[in-house]
């Protein structure tokens, strides 16, 4: 281990003498100095004492002389390159050795910790981290931490191998803090609570470096021309008076301050429209991407480095002008519209100094936003290599209306953007949070932005990275900075992606996640039995609210077989209610409805050409529209084949593609199919007496017909693709009471509102589990006769009998009908009623109908 | 560990600081001057006076305006060549003045104290 000797080093000893000459004492000595030679010198040189004067001007010129020294040496001193040195400590940077030097004693972890708590950089990584001014206070009452004894020899060597790692060639105030915290367990366990991970702390650095460490060059070492252009500029560039009435100056902006670029990475898209825009000929380019992919950046990134002289002589002091399609066509009479595109066309090809940015290019080319297509008139000038033009637009507007016009199409070079990889994404927002601190006065902290762009990526699946993410965490800033919170973190991510999405995104803690444990009981206060559905749907919602999801599937995928009336829709509607906060966030589809090919058109849109086209799919606009819900598909197996082949998409890759190209996502959606496959098998048990309650052989014997006869209708591929199937048993007799007794609760809730108490007395319950179960269509019927033996004449009772708040109506059992007894109430009087003549019948009406 | 004394740096001072004002620092002052003449000839775009003497003033294209244009554009190069050469002089001069008036100030620290002693 190299010795840290810093009493021999050269950059050491700078440091020593520049934190004493910068002290107060010393800088207050130096400006009392400079006041009295300054005064000293006018006096002298006004009173025409020769002597006294040259002692002053002698005096005056050495104070100067070594001011000139100290400012351009001693605090300039440069560190030895790290592979020449035998002294670690010559390697240190100069501002870091300051700091170094301020520290009493190198013994103690807490000492050499605090005192780099002075400096900036270091306050912003920990910041980063989420670690408060209250858990540094929190380190600071630790008599461990404080009195833990270190060897800064081997502190220093850590830093070394820092720096060796990332190929610098110093040491600087970030390395100690890193070797630091690979010294102390007590800052580690801190790391550990605020989940920040050894590649999270370096991303944390690298961050704070690319914030601290500007470009450290003198200016006289940079070229002239980074200096802005030349005054030939003036007389070069021609004049563009008309052109400017049809454009916004992008370069005039960036050169008054009141627009920049927020350009990161994008270097190889940044390259290759350069190369295209020097050439001599074609020098035209269209950027392809989704909006909110960075288009715009990489043309006003252009346009800064321009203005800055950094581009290659063809693109230097550029004026970059955006095309405003709005102004150009705006009250343009017949054949005015051609007229301005000439004008505007010859300006620029004389002005000689223009890139023109034309933004949705597709405005010019026919697209329904504007319907003007006047791609012709720029044919020539696009060709020809007069002009320099970068176009935007989307990859289905150029399969439309740019790749459609052949000759226009090969005007330009094709640059396709693709979504920044995360690490990017990651440097791109830590860029943005900069400017978002500043306008919401917040930290953001480096959990959220990882965070934002985690949970960008999987919930806002409509829009695509960097933008959505930019976007998610400036509204995410502003709510923090509306609550009077300084500091956002990952936690306000989730929060209002929740609030955006309804999904629950925050670890389930505390009753939520006793709510979770627990969810069984929870959907059987609903749900009477099916446990096996119960179970399966509750191990789904149990995996996706704990364990990542690696792959792209929808949240849970079921089967759910069985008669109409055993609770396949309650449980649907259960599961919504408690996932997606609202049992109405189910999107439900008849699939009897798609049995014919054509049917297909509806599902996913028609193809292009005809009619129909533009309206997209009816279900796939659905998903698209609430991608967060609960997918329920009605008797699948009445739907056409072709279906299946679109429901295995939807499995295995959770999205589906419409006859737009457009993707309607399912990676957050639940789907549950429907179908009464094998309902035969489940009929015949019933009729034998199987139930719930019957013997677990019959019902194994049933699940495998229902199964073979689900094998024999559907493709392995795509059974195999369900995350379960899950067979609802039919009701039993005990089953429907309990379901009795549920309804009859509801009854009770929707009387209480209006004050009114109902008794029932036990012989109803039986009587209405006896009328209210229909075998062919289970507990569906009950529904009706509670509305229709209980409901309505209590409706009658309150009309006729003036039934008000504190009354209360007690049902009994006479002659084989329900017996109504009504008790006083506020407004009304005692009394009974016969029971009214209902239309019940115990069939629905689709039964009657012979449906 | 022990940490630098500060008097064993202002011990050395002397020796470094008449390296670095009378070695080190004049290289430095000829980058800065040597920037500082090419910053001036790019921003009065001296090459480009030149190179575009006989151009038309705001690359006029249009029929009947061209050799009015370029008129105009060699008399306004023509007074700026003057003008140009004119500033490159002064700065030029400037410069030789700080560059000697480097070497120069220890020296009239010197004479100043002999004025003050003997005047």
């Amino acid at each position: 281990m190299e010795q840290f000797l810093p009493n021999s080093s050269k950059i050491f000893g700078a440091a020593a003498f520049a934190n004493l000459y910068s002290s107060v004492l010393f800088k207050t000595i130096r400006a009392l100095s400079a006041t009295v030679l300054l005064t000293l010198l006018l006096i002298l040189g006004t009173s025409g004492a020769t002597k006294p004067l040259y002692l002053a001007i002698s005096i005056v010129i050495v104070f100067s002389i070594f001011e000139i020294y100290y400012h351009a040496k001693v605090i300039k001193e440069k560190p030895t390159l790290l592979k020449e040195v035998a002294n670690p400590a010559d390697s240190f940077s100069f501002e870091t050795a300051q700091l170094l030097l301020k520290i009493p004693s190198y013994r103690f972890f807490g000492e050499v910790f605090w005192s780099l708590l002075a400096s900036k950089e270091v306050l912003f990584v920990l910041s980063r981290c989420n670690i408060s001014q209250k858990d540094l206070n929190r380190l600071v009452a630790d008599q461990q931490t404080k009195a833990l004894q270190i060897n800064f020899s081997e502190i220093a060597s850590l830093t070394k191998s820092w720096a060796e790692k990332e190929g610098r060639n110093f040491i600087d105030t970030f390395d100690i803090l890193l070797a630091l915290i690979s010294k102390s367990p007590s800052l580690q366990k801190l790391l550990f609570e605020k989940e920040i991970k050894d590649a999270d702390l370096l991303n944390i650095v690298f961050w704070a470096r690319a914030v601290f460490v500007k470009d450290s060059r003198p200016f006289w070492e940079k070229p002239p021309e980074t200096f802005g252009q030349g005054i030939s500029e003036f007389w070069t560039g021609g004049w563009t008076l008309r052109t400017e009435q049809y454009t916004f100056d992008i370069t005039k902006q960036m050169q008054k301050g009141k627009l920049s670029a927020y350009l990161v990475g994008r270097n190889k898209e940044i390259e290759q429209v350069e190369e295209i825009l020097a050439r001599s000929e074609k020098r035209n380019v269209i950027l392809i991407g989704p909006p909110g992919i960075g288009k715009t950046t990489i043309v006003y990134g252009l346009a800064e480095k321009s203005i800055q002289g950094l581009l290659p002589p063809a693109l230097k002091y550029k004026r970059f002008l955006e095309l405003d399609v709005t102004a150009l066509t705006a009250g343009a009479a017949a054949g005015e519209l051609e007229e301005r595109i000439q004008n505007l066309l010859t300006e620029i090809t004389h002005a000689s100094n223009v890139v023109l940015f034309a933004p949705e290019i597709e405005n010019l080319a026919g697209s329904r936003g504007t319907g003007v297509n006047v791609t012709g008139h720029f044919l020539n000038a696009l060709g020809s290599g007069r002009l320099q033009v970068i176009a935007t637009t989307t990859r289905e507007a150029y399969r439309r209306y740019i790749e459609t016009q052949g000759t226009f199409a090969a005007a330009f070079e094709v640059i396709d953007l693709a979504e920044p990889p995360e690490g990017e994404a990651i440097r791109i927002l830590e860029e943005a949070a900069g400017r978002i601190e500043a306008k919401s006065r917040i930290v953001v902290t480096y959990k959220a932005i990882q965070k934002t762009i985690e949970l960008s990526e999987r919930y806002l699946v409509d829009r695509v990275l960097p933008g959505k993410a930019i976007d998610l965490l400036d509204e995410a800033a502003a709510a923090t900075s509306i609550k009077n919170k300084t500091l956002l973190e990952s936690g306000d991510i989730e929060e209002l992606i929740s609030q955006k999405t309804k999904i629950p995104i925050k670890e389930a803690t505390g009753k939520e996640a006793q709510k979770l444990l627990g969810l069984e009981k929870i959907l059987h206060q609903r749900i009477v039995d099916q446990n096996e559905a119960i179970v399966a749907v509750s191990n789904a919602l149990r995996r996706a609210r704990t364990i990542e999801r690696e792959t792209k599937r929808p949240i849970g995928s079921f089967l759910f077989l069985g008669p109409t009336g055993v609770g396949k829709t309650e449980t649907a509607k259960a599961l919504a209610a408690f996932y997606f906060g609202n049992e109405e966030s189910i999107t439900r589809v008849d699939m009897s409805e798609f049995q014919d090919a054509s049917s297909l058109n509806r599902l996913i849109g028609a193809p292009p050409g005809t009619g129909e086209w533009e309206e997209g799919g009816d279900f796939t606009e659905k998903v698209r529209q609430n991608p967060y819900s609960l997918i329920l598909l009605d008797e699948i197996e009445k739907a056409h084949p072709e279906v299946f082949n679109i429901l295995l998409q939807i499995l295995d890759d959770g999205r589906l593609t419409d006859a737009k190209g457009r993707f309607a996502n399912f990676r957050n959606a639940i789907i549950i199919l429907t179908s009464n496959i094998g309902g035969q098998f489940i009929d015949k048990m019933q009729r034998v007496g199987f139930s719930v309650s019957g013997k677990a052989g019959d019902y194994d014997d049933a699940k495998n017909k229902v199964m073979t006869a689900l094998k024999d209708h559907f493709r392995p591929e795509f059974l195999n693709r369900l995350d379960d199937i899950v067979i609802f048993d039919i009701l039993g007799h005990e089953a429907i009471q309990k379901i009795v007794g549920i309804q009859i609760k509801q009854v009770e809730e929707r009387l209480k509102v209006k004050g009114i108490g109902i008794q029932i007395a036990p012989e109803v319950y039986g009587y209405l589990s006896k009328e209210g179960y229909n075998p062919q269509y289970g507990a569906r019927p009950l529904k009706r006769l509670i509305q229709s033996k209980i409901l309505n004449p209590i409706a009658s009772l309150i009309i006729g009998k003036g039934i008000g708040e504190g009354g209360t109506v007690s049902l009994t059992m006479k002659n084989s009908d329900i017996h109504f007894e009504v008790r006083k109430g506020r407004n009304g009087k005692n009394g009974h009623a016969k029971p009214i003549k209902s239309d019940f019948v115990s069939e629905p009406v689709e039964a009657r109908r012979g449906v | 560990m022990e940490k630098p004394a500060v008097s064993i740096y202002l011990a050395k001072l002397p020796f470094v600081f008449f390296h670095w004002w009378f070695l080190e620092a004049p290289l430095t002052l000829l980058k800065i001057l040597r920037f500082i003449f090419a910053a001036f000839a790019h921003l009065f775009s001296f090459k480009e006076l030149f190179t575009t003497f006989f151009q038309p003033w705001k690359n006029e294209y249009r029929e009947g305006l061209v050799r009015t244009a370029i008129v105009v554009g060699v008399v306004f190069k023509t007074i700026l060549i003057f003008f140009d050469l004119f500033l490159f002089g002064v700065l030029l001069a400037l410069e030789l003045v700080i560059f000697f008036g480097w070497f120069a100030l220890p020296a009239i620290v010197l004479i100043s104290l002999y004025g003050a002693i003997f005047a």
